[in-house]
């Protein structure tokens, strides 16, 4: 992709864009109201013989009550006659695992379908805790040639066996101040020197404005950046031990320990202080999961003319980024399998799905992404459609079931080295010294 | 001579009233900082530099919070289960904890560390097992299955603390009342239990504490209203409007923590005049 | 003035009846015998509980990977070669230590301060307790932003003094200084309530008598509060650092274990190996080595509370 085209794919989001997002709230208040009746029709013809007798069906997920996911339970018991009982997920990772480790290996019956990230459904599905939804995808007749491809096959399915459908779309890109561009003259970076150049360009240390933000903190975070920079530079957070990798790291480092571009608390900064950053107007750029944007538009004083995105610019080797999902599960110790299965089979349909864009996110189901409506409200999905059209720029992470054992491997050793403790050399030999024996391990079982 | 004393006695005074306010600005000044966030606007939470006075007194927040979360139900299982377990632990402590100090039977060792050994596993290490027999025994979800945690949560440090404190109690106010013939109850209820009252007031409050924060047991065993108790609204609050990972409210966190601190603090304050002074006030006199 | 040391110790002995050997009490037997078995009754359940994950520590057991196999020795050999496990037992070790002393110091001269009469001194008693009060998850954020370089409030106050603000959790001693600071001053409370609650135990007359001796109050603090005090503060000790060895939320809500892994606990590594990777045989082979290490620590603490007992 020539750097023309990368830079044509920025777009600045439009006030009138903006007024519309702040009704949006008003306006789903009033959809909810009218749109219950007149339920849309279901994809598939199985929702119906569970019509007979009204059922509980648990579920787990990440919002509150007033969220406008209360409206999608509404509609699935006003279409099925069947209760929700739903639950909160934990906002702290740790206490989410450990709520869910403890559940599904305990055999929980208490649990039907529940909302999981990359990593569980992989770990989740390994462990044989979550049911293959092949059935389902029958059953409902989902087409799942509408979903981007990477997401079903690669970080939703293992060993064959599909584990979950992707309902929400997460891909990394960069967003940037255009207010700063335009005072410092810039237009968004092609290629890691221009990132530099621009970068430096756009820093004011005295003001306390940085080029980039960087949040690097250990606990999934930094792996994220790991495996962006060094995939880029044609390693991977699995494959450090090459000149690529070790390029990217040194540049990744550079970017605060020399290029001072970005501050030299990134080692420390997660995506809560860096959004604090971010509404104080400390940075111009950020290489973060598309949900930002979301957040972003739904800040009422923030700028919704001053924000837009930009594709990531071209590495020594590629131009991708990563992409992933969050979706929903099946409990496999679940005695309401069926149930469970027509939640996914409802929440898989696209009129459901697009509900999401009411908390800025972006549907999981490609043919949602041109909608006006989507493109309004979950102002990410144009740029995800240009990534989509571009082909090939998007790329999940390595999820298998040790994903989780690399991610911490490399994730310690890089901090130390990006902390000044080890040298680049002694982080990727002791992260490959670890990290080695896991991809052994999985190749022989 | 006199006059030395005083001054003397003024800069003792002034120096105890430096080392209060010392104390007092360590341990509230971070808490503060809390209760700053608890009333900062929804998106900006910090100014740089902080601002130490309060951006507003608006109660959005808190509206918010009791809008979206049963706080009130909350409370009261929280209030049942940290009471009750209290309860539960204290008595049984205190049988286990005599029979240990007193009666110096075989195995009283043992007994001891094995007590300690209980606490020693990390919960992650145990809670599958649990799960499963809670779930076969149909405890799960409930008041019950909660509180048999509780309580045995509870259970060793009570114990030990309250072998320490019988220990200090000379044996000789009992065997005065022996001998007057008094049995083993009327023996622990009138002349035990008032010469270890601070001991037992201490250990009423830090296990009211201990239950009311206890979160790790009710994320697990707990996953009905009915059920949930306040420690799980500083996790639930986060989500409320939250639009993505990034703006997990922090604030909202800081506002149920708020909450839940009023009522702890009171009981504390009203405990405080049960750990009254004993026999001592104080070497620095 | 060396020579009333001696007349110290001799007067405490004269004055604790608690030496003289432990007396059959009661007649009734049968209800002696009632509370021993409760004593034990609480004892067995966990103790059989703890021989479970022992059991599963000699297992390949891994959901993931479908295994329940016998491995004999291979986990805890394997724990000797894992450089993770090096990494988080330095600051286990070096965590728990300092904490505990630290907690220890600071909830003795707290609990002497609080003992000590003076106006709203019942309030300051509940102040006291609330960093104690306020749930761990709670503290533990509030101290990521508190270490922020930006919106911390430690940094506030520096930069308000001298103009700078430094990197507290990038930097691998100050980050372990930021955990181990944390810590105490969230759990110091505890002790010092419970220290303050000990202190009511001790009769006044033995004061008096220090005081008749010339001792002023260091001394009769040193030869008088802390003897007497002794076994509680050798108990609390043995809590204090089993509560820091088992205790991660703190820490990782802090540090995520970093930077690298200057600030790993061992504990933490009993739940990502349990809970997100979900080796459970190595889990609990991790978690024996705990259990061995608190074990130890809890053998010698009451190894020294039973002379300090004696000693009374």
């Amino acid at each position: 992709m020539s750097r023309k085209a990368l830079a044509s794919l920025t777009r600045p989001v439009s006030r009138r864009a903006f007024l519309k997002t702040a009704g949006a709230g008003a306006a789903f208040a009033a959809l909810s109201a009218c749109a219950a009746p007149v339920a849309a029709p279901a994809e598939g013809t199985g929702g119906e013989e569970t019509m007979a007798e009204p059922q509980e069906l648990n579920i787990v997920y990440w919002a509150d009550s007033n969220d406008f996911f209360q409206g999608v339970i509404d509609q699935y018991q006003e279409e099925t006659g069947n209760t929700v009982n739903y639950e909160v997920a934990p906002a702290v990772y740790i206490e989410w695992q450990q709520m869910m480790t403890t559940r599904l290996a305990s055999g929980d019956t208490g649990t039907d379908a529940f909302h999981s990230d990359d990593f569980q459904a992989a770990i989740y599905g390994a462990a044989g805790w979550l049911s293959p939804l092949e059935p389902v995808v029958d059953l409902y007749d989902i087409d799942l040639d509408d979903w981007p491809q990477t997401l079903i096959y690669d970080v939703s399915s293992w060993d064959g066996a599909l584990y979950r459908i992707p309902w929400g779309n997460d891909t990394e890109i960069f967003f940037y101040r255009t207010d700063y561009f335009e005072e410092a003259g810039v237009s968004p970076p092609t290629d890691w020197n221009d990132l530099v150049e621009i970068g430096t360009a756009l820093t004011d240390e005295d003001a306390g404005i940085y080029g980039i933000a960087l949040s690097a903190t250990i606990g999934g975070q930094l792996g994220n950046e790991i495996q962006h920079w060094t995939n880029q530079g044609g390693g991977a957070i699995n494959n450090l031990d090459n000149d690529g990798a070790r390029e990217a790291l040194a540049f990744y480092k550079a970017l605060y320990a020399e290029h001072n571009i970005a501050p030299d608390s990134a080692p420390q900064e997660d995506y809560s202080s860096v959004f604090q950053g971010w509404l104080s107007n400390k940075y111009a750029m950020w290489w973060c999961w598309d949900g930002f944007f979301g957040a972003m538009r739904t800040n009422e004083e923030f700028w919704a003319d001053q924000v837009s995105a930009f594709l990531p610019p071209m590495g020594p080797d590629n131009a991708e980024t990563i992409t992933g999902c969050w979706g929903w599960s099946v409990v496999a110790s679940s005695p309401n399998q069926e149930l469970a299965n027509e939640w996914i089979g409802f929440t898989a349909r696209a009129d459901v799905m697009k509900q999401q864009i009411y908390r800025g996110r972006v549907p999981a189901r490609v043919s949602l992404w041109a909608d006006p409506e989507v493109q309004d409200l979950a102002p990410s999905s144009p740029f995800l459609l240009d990534l989509a059209e571009a082909g090939g720029l998007v790329k999940a992470r390595p999820v298998t079931p040790s994903i989780q054992e690399i991610y911490d491997a490399a994730e310690q050793n890089v901090h130390a080295y990006l902390t000044d403790q080890v040298s680049l050399d002694e982080a990727v030999t002791a992260a490959m010294d670890k990290i080695n024996p896991i991809l052994e391990r999985d190749l022989g079982s | 001579m006199n006059t030395q004393l005083d001054f003397k006695r003024g800069i003792r005074t002034t120096l105890f009233i430096l080392v209060v306010i010392l104390f007092l600005t360590v341990v509230l000044l971070p808490i503060y900082y809390i209760f700053l966030t608890a009333f900062a606007p929804s998106g900006k939470l910090f100014t740089v530099p902080l601002t130490y006075v309060p951006r507003s007194l608006a109660v959005e927040r808190f509206q918010d919070i009791f809008g979206a979360l049963p706080i009130a139900r909350y409370m009261l299982n929280s209030t049942m289960l940290a009471t009750l377990s209290t309860v539960l632990a204290l008595t049984v402590s205190l049988l286990a904890a005599y029979a240990i100090a007193r009666l110096d039977f075989p195995g009283a060792n043992l007994v001891m560390v094995g007590l300690l050994a209980s606490s020693m596993l990390p919960g992650t290490a145990t809670v599958i097992p649990l799960f499963q027999m809670y779930q076969s025994l149909n405890l799960m979800d409930t008041l019950l299955g909660l509180l048999i945690l509780y309580g045995s949560a509870l259970l060793p440090i009570t114990t030990w603390v309250l072998v320490s404190f019988l220990r200090q109690v000379p044996v000789e106010i009992e065997d005065a009342a022996k001998v007057d013939g008094a049995s083993f109850f009327p023996l622990l209820w009138r002349i035990v239990l008032p010469v270890i009252r601070p001991g037992i007031a201490t250990m009423f409050l830090i296990n009211f504490i201990i239950g009311w924060n206890e979160f790790f047991t009710p994320l697990i065993f707990a996953r009905g209203a009915g059920v949930k108790v306040i420690t799980m609204a500083l996790s639930e609050a986060q989500v409320i409007g939250a639009r993505s990972e990034f703006d997990v409210s922090w604030g909202n966190m800081s506002a149920v923590a708020i909450l839940t601190t009023i009522p702890v603090f009171i009981i504390t304050l009203i405990f405080q005049r049960q750990i009254v002074e004993g026999i001592t006030s104080g070497v620095f006199k | 003035m060396a020579s009333t040391d001696a007349g110290h110790r001799q007067l405490i002995t004269d004055h604790s009846p608690l030496t003289t050997g432990v007396l059959p009490l009661f007649g009734q037997q049968n209800l002696s015998t009632r509370r021993i078995l409760l004593a034990w009754l609480l004892v067995t359940p966990v103790v059989l509980w703890r021989l479970l994950t022992f059991y599963i520590s000699f297992f390949d057991n891994s959901p993931v990977r479908r295994t329940f196999d016998f491995v004999g020795l291979d986990n805890y050999i394997a724990l000797t070669r894992d450089s993770n496990v090096d990494a988080t037992l330095t600051f286990t070790l070096f965590f728990t230590v300092t904490s505990v002393i630290l907690q220890v110091v600071f909830g003795l001269a707290i609990a002497e301060l609080l003992n000590q009469r003076f106006r709203m001194r019942n309030l300051t008693r509940a102040v006291n307790l609330l960093p104690w009060a306020m749930a761990p998850i709670v503290i533990a954020t509030a101290a990521r932003w508190i270490f922020h370089q930006d919106y911390g409030l430690i940094n506030d106050i520096i930069w308000r003094l001298s103009g700078e603000r430094p990197l507290w959790l990038v930097n691998f001693t100050t980050a372990r200084f930021a955990v181990t600071i944390t810590d105490v001053w969230k759990n110091t409370a505890f002790l010092s309530v419970i220290f303050l609650s000990g202190l009511q135990g001790i009769p006044l007359e033995l004061y008096e008598a220090a005081k008749i001796d010339g001792a002023d109050g260091v001394r009769s603090y040193w030869y008088v509060t802390l003897p007497l005090l002794m076994p509680l503060i050798i108990s609390m000790i043995i809590f204090t650092a089993i509560f820091r060895v088992l205790s991660f939320e703190i820490v990782y809500a802090l540090t995520n274990g970093g930077p690298g892994t200057a600030t790993s606990l061992l504990s933490y590594l009993v739940y990502l190996e349990g809970f997100r990777v979900l080796n459970f045989g190595y889990a609990s082979a991790i978690a024996m080595l705990l259990f061995f290490i608190v074990l130890l620590v809890g053998v010698l603490g009451y190894g020294f509370l039973r002379r300090a007992w004696e000693r009374l």
